[in-house]
């Protein structure tokens, strides 16, 4: 058995031992308890909360913007969630005592960072399925509407998570840190991505002028992965099926690969 | 086609690099060393000397900054190299989520032993270290001498020909000291070589064929223990009765030294005239043997002078 495929195997042995997906579960089933039973009372309040913060469009297509409102409702949780889950998996491999003995065996550091990567995105895939794909189900069996563009969340989020991830790996290099990784990508998800999101608006870029910050705005802009703005391609995509313009895909791919080519190459560098 | 040396460094560098010049760190200043096939090779040193960077190099857990090592004749950095070595790190850390025979196994993997093979292979490790009866516990219930057993079990688990063990009787009580020294016996009489880093000095005089002083980066001792703690042609002569009345029948040549007799003898037919005039003179001799020093004192006095020398 390869390397790579023994660390991925591992790094699923360690979420399951560590209960991590049976308390994540709980948490998406008590979760889905409760979507339940609002979407089976007030199903509008929830809808309308989703679509306004995203923005609610008018027109005909009332059920696909509320489902995509519901989607990009769902999306946050879910990626924070997938995010605190497998914060520590980096980290951990990196303690002293446990890095030594996996690079004294005869694996590459390419194979082994590689492994552990897969694995978290693996343990991610997992969470999301089950996350969205239970919500779909909930809605649809509440309220007789099935509107399988809702099950985009599913890979949309991977993406997210994917760059996110990128991060940490890269974070761990320095720290060895689950709360530091855990903070910093949160603050970002929450409050770098849309402020740098938000700077580049014709608004943002209106009140900052010319001043400094409006350049190192425009620099982490283009350098850290657009996450936020895979958040309104999702609306986008539940709602018509379709999305319009794919830079901000195509930048956060980019972005996550670079991320990940510097986290590997420092991993493949350093002195443990 | 002789065999290769398991080890063989030649001019090694390593240097910690920091932003200011005056922070920098040699941790090895160019050091030479070659370990035989088959022998247990000792590495001594102070703490701080570059025992564990030398070792860490060796297993490309670290990177040198100069020089040439090589692992059983690869350079190391060849994963290859490392099918064939076995390794206990200091503060060894397993997943404490696993037992222990789980922890075997995916370390086994990792050393790409088949199926098979680790299935023969696990219990007879642990049987080794003594721990066949706790392979169903989880590694996380381990005291700290039970954690250093099975690291020792995973290092050994794939019979590699190389063995590095950095500290391997840390925390580990008397008897179970005795037992890992001789794991270490068997694993040579079995034709493996075992390098071994320890502050135990008692324990690396009694199992040890040879052994390098490591100080501040540079070599300063290299040699079997004998040919360390020997005592030049000096020979350690145990009497019954005063010594020192039997020392007057050798004359110059003879001294008193921890209620035995010390003789200079340059050669063994020297050795045997002296015994001869001993007991002419009436002298009953309980054991004769090479006047030697512990290894203890040797290290003391090989570091102590190294630091005083100009480097």
């Amino acid at each position: 058995m390869s390397g790579f495929l023994t660390i991925w195997l591992h790094t699923l042995s360690e979420a399951r031992h560590r209960k991590l997906l049976v308390a994540s579960f709980a948490l998406i089933g008590l979760q889905l308890i409760l979507i339940a039973a609002l979407v089976g009372s007030a199903s509008g309040m929830i809808t309308v909360a989703g679509a306004l913060v995203h923005g609610m469009p008018g027109g005909t297509d009332a059920l696909g913007a509320i489902f995509a409102g519901l989607a990009v409702t769902f999306y946050y949780p879910g990626l924070l969630l997938m995010v605190w889950l497998t914060a520590g998996f980096f980290p951990r491999m990196q303690e002293r005592g446990s890095i030594d003995l996996l690079l004294s065996k005869p694996i590459g550091r390419l194979a082994l960072f590689a492994g552990r990567f897969a694995g978290c995105a693996t343990i991610a895939l997992a969470a999301s399925t089950l996350y969205f794909g239970g919500n779909y189900l909930v809605l649809g069996w509440k309220t007789g509407i099935w509107i399988p563009a809702f099950l985009l969340t599913i890979p949309a989020t991977l993406f997210a998570y994917t760059a996110f991830l990128t991060m940490m790996a890269l974070i761990s290099q320095a720290g060895r840190s689950t709360a530091l990784s855990a903070a910093l990508v949160t603050g970002y998800a929450v409050f770098i991505g849309p402020l740098l999101y938000a700077a580049e608006t014709e608004l943002g870029r209106t009140l900052m002028g010319d001043s400094a910050w409006a350049g190192l705005f425009a620099v982490l802009y283009n350098v850290l992965p657009r996450t936020t703005e895979t958040g309104s391609l999702l609306f986008e995509a539940v709602r018509h099926g379709r999305i319009g313009d794919t830079t901000a895909l195509l930048q956060v791919a980019l972005s996550s690969l670079a991320w990940f080519a510097v986290g590997a190459f420092w991993f493949h560098r350093k002195d443990y | 086609m002789t065999e290769p040396s398991p080890i063989d460094v030649r001019g090694l560098r390593k240097t910690y690099r920091a932003l200011r010049r005056s922070k920098r760190i040699e941790a090895l200043r160019g050091i030479d060393l070659e370990v035989r096939p088959g022998e247990i090779f000792g590495l001594l040193g102070p703490n701080g000397a570059g025992k564990t960077t030398l070792v860490k190099i060796l297993l490309a857990i670290g990177h040198a900054t100069g020089g040439q090592a090589k692992l059983l004749g690869r350079p190391v950095g060849d994963p290859r190299a490392r099918r064939q070595v076995g390794y206990l790190p200091e503060n060894i850390r397993f997943p404490d989520f696993l037992h222990a025979e789980d922890a075997l196994h995916y370390l086994g993997r990792l050393s790409r032993m088949s199926g098979a093979d680790r299935k023969q292979a696990v219990p007879a490790a642990l049987e080794q270290v003594g721990l066949l009866e706790r392979r169903t516990s989880k590694v996380r219930t381990f005291s700290k001498g039970m954690l250093q057993r099975l690291g020792l079990a995973q290092a050994l688990l794939h019979r590699p020909r190389l063995v590095l063990l950095d500290e391997p009787t840390d925390g580990v009580d008397p008897i179970g000291r005795k037992e890992i020294r001789d794991v270490l016996v068997r694993l040579r009489e079995g034709g493996a070589t075992v390098f071994l880093n320890s502050h135990m000095l008692s324990e690396v005089e009694r199992v040890c064929d040879r052994v390098a002083i490591l100080d501040q980066g540079q070599v300063l001792r290299t040699g079997s223990v004998e040919e360390l703690t020997r005592h030049g042609n000096r020979w350690r002569v145990a009497v019954e009765g005063d010594p020192a009345a039997a020392a007057g029948a050798l004359g110059p040549s003879a001294t008193v030294l921890e209620g035995a007799l010390e003789v200079e003898a340059p050669t063994v037919a020297a050795l045997n005239a002296a015994i001869d005039r001993l007991r002419a003179a009436g002298v009953l001799l309980t054991e004769v043997r090479p006047a030697s020093t512990s290894l203890e004192d040797v290290f003391i006095d090989v570091v102590e002078h190294g630091r005083e020398e100009p480097k």
